[in-house]
């Protein structure tokens, strides 16, 4: 009877671990998944395809606000909530801007996103 | 259209596709964009910019192995006050240092500096002529990469990322405004020493465009180009025979396979090479140059002798226009133990040996080119992968900097006797991250000094647009004039 216990608790570490290492994970997978969407929806407003580009842009702010909310949860990381915020922001307004055909501006605010991507990797990346 | 076979099929897309490249060249742009229906006609075809161009040709002169700006450009008086202390904790916040046998005292060498010129630019003792030329020059103090090995670095300095497979800059400009000289590449590499740049062809790679557009080095010594010269046994009017059955046979394979830019290449190499046999030779034979110049650009002392001849070639090249000359600094001849700037021990030995190799010549080169008419409408860009730590290594060296360091543009459009940017007090950062400059931003403005805007600057790569800043860049508009 004792193993059964024993057995919850081991089941229950092993969950929580598993948690931590998808935390973990996750921000890997993401951060992978946000430069793929960069360089898509940089090349979709050079192309002027209003529906890809619109689409690359909510992705990306979706995937921002996730990395908000990582950071938020983690703690002491103030300048990466802030960047993800710029980030999630930037996303937003190049939605509205493709959507109105202005890619030109579009064009400007997707670079500006690049940079801020760069900003927040200076402090916060792994090597 | 009826098609029989899969050959028949692409043989006779192929028909159209020409024919739609023919029809871009109408006016309106017809099936396809000009430019790209120029590409499938003559690659090197002379393009119109965005804009009016500042300049027509930018000499890039790559210091290889990354110099310490703090002991040439960058007088740092509190470092030379700190020296012999523990970086203070404040000045490391943000960076990730990797420095073997971990992070040494800071470290300054023993120089004299002084301001030249109404810029007041700071110089150092090692560069007394660059000094001479203070105002002609716009430094670039807040100079930021990434990577902190020289290869990957390189790269990126040379085509936007760390893995090789981008374009180089040069190639962009080759692909974007075309050749000004048919009679010579648009895009050449030039270097002193025995070898060729350890970093590698890689750098001077056309990437994903068309290989026509990559660069073509210049081997140092009367003969820039390998198996050039028409071998004594055959005669003239036998190569060009040859090279006229050549050229119908390739120029058939090249109707039935449009999309091979490998052998559209090879065609026009070949046309190019035949004119080359002259042209090239001629662009790099000095011995019309009188005393006077090869004296101003070093070429009597023998630690300054082999870079003075290539920024000398360099001239002559743009002369001739050629769009991009990429130089890479070597060694001096007979100089075995010092290669490259890369002092990680001994700096003021290698720095000594480097600074007298580049020192005359540049100066000498930029002075030229202003004495010819030449300044006005030729970018020179001094500029190395990453700069040198203010703290020290191994006691007397610095190690690699990619979080502030010191370029400078000089030439057409640019605002002479300006400083952008800075380091903190002792030149480890930048001081400021809003004023940072890093190489995509250095590759927009050059472009933009060309009269192209690197974000229209673009060439679609398997379906996705690219450009030769990636998804960054930005014109450092106080540079321009």
């Amino acid at each position: 009877m004792r193993k059964v216990p024993i057995l919850i608790t081991l089941l229950s570490a092993a969950i929580a671990l598993n948690a931590v290492c998808a935390e973990v994970e996750m921000g890997m997978d993401l951060m992978q998944n946000i430069e793929d969407a960069n360089k898509s929806l940089s090349s979709n407003i050079a192309l002027g395809n209003k529906q890809a580009a619109g689409d690359d842009a909510k992705e990306l702010a979706r995937m921002f606000q996730e990395v908000q909310t990582f950071f938020e949860h983690k703690g002491d990381a103030a300048n990466a909530v802030d960047l993800a915020r710029q980030s999630r922001e930037l996303s937003t307004e190049i939605v509205q801007l493709v959507a109105s055909g202005k890619f030109d501006i579009a064009t400007d605010k997707a670079t500006t996103l690049s940079r801020t991507c760069r900003t927040c990797h200076t402090f916060y990346k792994k090597e | 259209m009826c098609f029989n076979s899969r050959r028949d099929f692409l043989l006779k897309s192929g028909f159209g596709l020409g024919a739609a490249a023919v029809t871009g060249l109408l006016p309106g742009g017809g099936l396809l964009q000009g430019a790209m229906a120029a590409d499938l006609v003559d690659p090197l075809a002379p393009k119109a910019p965005h804009f009016p161009a500042k300049v027509k040709s930018v000499i890039w002169l790559h210091m290889n192995g990354a110099p310490s700006t703090l002991d040439l450009f960058d007088y740092k008086p509190d470092l030379i006050k700190l020296a012999g202390q523990d970086v203070p904790a404040s000045f490391l916040k943000g960076i990730k240092t990797s420095t073997q046998g971990g992070v040494g005292k800071l470290y300054a060498s023993k120089r004299e500096w002084k301001q030249h010129g109404e810029s007041g630019h700071w110089f150092s003792d090692l560069v007394p002529n660059l000094a001479t030329q203070s105002d002609k020059i716009a430094f670039i103090k807040s100079s930021v990469t990434v990577g902190a090995t020289h290869d990957i670095s390189i790269l990126k300095l040379n085509t936007g990322d760390l893995s090789p497979g981008r374009p180089s800059l040069g190639a962009w400009i080759s692909y974007a405004l075309g050749s000004a000289n048919p009679d010579l590449p648009p895009y050449v590499v030039l270097y002193n020493g025995k070898n060729e740049p350890s970093a590698g062809s890689v750098n001077w790679n056309s990437g994903f465009l068309p290989a026509v557009y990559q660069g073509t080095a210049f081997r140092p010594g009367p003969s820039p180009i390998f198996y050039l010269e028409r071998p004594e046994l055959r005669t003239e009017g036998q190569q060009h025979a040859s090279l006229d059955l050549l050229r119908k046979l390739n120029q058939k394979n090249a109707e039935r396979y449009p999309s091979d830019t490998e052998l559209k290449a090879r065609l026009r190499s070949y046309d190019l090479a035949d004119r080359m046999q002259v042209s090239a030779p001629a662009a790099v034979d000095l011995s019309k140059e009188s005393d006077a110049t090869k004296e101003l650009y070093g070429i009597n002392d023998e630690t300054s002798s082999s870079y003075g001849t290539t920024l000398l070639r360099a001239r002559r090249l743009v002369e001739r226009g050629v769009r991009f000359v990429q130089v890479v600094s070597g060694a001096p001849d007979g100089q075995t133990e010092i290669t490259s700037w890369d002092a990680h021990n001994d700096l003021e030995k290698n720095h000594s040996v480097n600074a007298r190799m580049i020192d005359k010549p540049i100066a000498g080169l930029l002075a030229d080119l202003q004495s010819r008419g030449l300044l006005d409408s030729t970018l020179v860009v001094w500029t190395s992968e990453f700069g040198r730590t203010s703290y020290g290594q191994s006691g007397n060296g610095r190690d690699h900097n990619p979080w502030g360091y010191t370029q400078w543009v000089a030439g057409g459009g640019i605002k002479a006797g300006y400083t952008h940017g800075a380091t903190d007090e002792i030149g480890l950062q930048v001081a400021n991250k809003d004023q940072a400059v890093d190489t995509y931003d250095l590759h927009a403005t050059v472009l933009q000094l060309l009269g192209l805007d690197h974000l229209k600057t673009t060439f679609l790569n398997n379906g996705r647009s690219e450009r030769p800043t990636v998804v960054y860049g930005k014109v450092i508009k106080e540079l321009l004039a």
